[in-house]
């Protein structure tokens, strides 16, 4: 029914219309996984599916432009998320550090953001 | 554990596994139409307790173990099964919630099959209580790089000394205003694959942008910026479509950005909640 040239802004392709990556995409690399009795295990698919998007796609050309927003962004990404708490929990880490050294450097000239111990 | 010495006869030794439904589920249509990923065989299912696994009884010899990791490697083969396991899910998809497995999950006999819905009962019951009533739709945006940079340096243009300028200015002034359409372009394709997913997100259950991995695949001069999958609702796809529709015209008026829509997909991108990426 449908050919894979895309004209205009938005095509539409149902059930059976899809391209073959797409499918590939799907059912190779998503869909729940149980322990079967002939594991083709996970590994295998995977080292297939490298070589499908070798095949296929002109793979990481999307990173290459820049085009990664998606890693980056704490709410689409989990591993970004936890990138963002350890930075947060290191920042705190080091005020903590500051803090517990600003006594010794009492008299010392203020600091660049104004002196905290309220001396006018 | 396929200790079991069964009859080793070569047919119906083996069952592909295509996915999980209730046992109480209309299954009838699913055996008259779907060929399957073996013709000869048919698909038919295997109940346990409220589940029921859509299978197909596949011989030793074509889906045993290690001829499996050789003619996984023949994509024309790899076609046509990854192709019949898919459609055998759409098609039970039409009659009923279902949870589908990912491809090459295979057993040694019924038992096996019965043994797993047992186990995994409570996975699989969770999943399709959630999956209940829903379909999966996949949308790509692609970029037309040199379409996006025209637009954007008409744009620049416009407003310019540039037209006036001369020589070493004119020259300055250009650079200028290339630097800038690069720096606009990368903008476009950031916040428009954004307020895409996030408008489209706000139709659906659930949502999920995959790495872009098919980038030339639909058309060589295209990059693909969004890649997304959304979990919605059999009764908000109409709604879900003209929305999309809404953002094409918006973002596409010049041909830079096309869209696609594929869908009603079985929900392969929702099954497993617990996936790191």
């Amino acid at each position: 029914v449908s050919s894979r040239d895309l004209r205009g802004p938005l095509t539409e392709y149902r059930g059976g219309g899809a391209a073959l990556p797409d499918v590939l995409e799907r059912v190779l690399d998503k869909g729940i996984v149980v322990a079967g009795d002939i594991q083709i295990n996970l590994l295998d698919i995977e080292l297939l599916t490298v070589k499908l998007r070798i095949l296929i796609a002109s793979a990481d050309k999307a990173r290459e432009m820049g085009i990664d927003w998606w890693e980056g962004d704490p709410f689409l990404s989990r591993s970004a998320r936890r990138e963002e708490l350890e930075e947060r929990v290191e920042r705190l880490e080091e005020e903590l550090r500051e803090a517990r050294s600003r006594p010794l450097e009492e008299g010392a000239p203020a600091d660049d953001d104004g002196g905290a111990d309220g001396s006018s | 554990m396929a200790g079991q010495t069964a009859a080793a006869s070569d047919r119906a030794t083996l069952l592909w596994v295509y996915g999980v439904v209730a046992a109480s589920a209309d299954t009838t249509a699913l055996a008259a139409g779907s060929t399957g990923v073996d013709p000869d065989a048919g698909v038919e299912t295997v109940a346990e307790g409220g589940l029921a696994a859509v299978v197909t009884r596949v011989s030793r010899g074509e889906f045993g173990e290690e001829r499996l990791r050789a003619t996984l490697e023949d994509l024309p083969w790899l076609e046509q099964k990854a192709r019949a396991h898919n459609e055998v899910l759409e098609r039970a998809l039409e009659a009923t919630a279902l949870v589908p497995f990912r491809f090459c999950t295979i057993f040694d006999g019924d038992e096996d099959v019965r043994a797993m819905l047992r186990h995994e009962a409570p996975r699989l019951e969770h999943a399709l209580e959630r999956l209940a009533g829903r379909v999966e739709l996949g949308v790509k945006a692609f970029v037309s790089d040199d379409l996006l940079v025209a637009r954007l340096r008409d744009r620049e243009e416009g407003s310019d000394e540039l037209a006036s300028a001369t020589g070493g200015r004119r020259y300055l002034l250009e650079k200028r205003r290339d630097q800038a359409v690069a720096r606009a372009a990368t903008d476009f394709r950031t916040s428009c694959a954004r307020e895409t997913h996030s408008v489209l997100a706000g139709l659906a259950e659930a949502a999920r942008v995959n790495p872009p991995r098919h980038a030339a695949v639909a058309d060589g001069e295209r990059d693909l910026i969004l890649n997304g999958a959304y979990l919605v609702g059999r009764d908000r796809q109409n709604a879900f479509r003209s929305e999309l529709r809404a953002l094409a015209e918006r973002y596409g008026g010049d041909d830079a950005v096309r869209f696609e829509l594929t869908g009603p997909w079985p929900a392969f991108n929702f099954v497993e909640d617990d996936r790191g990426r």
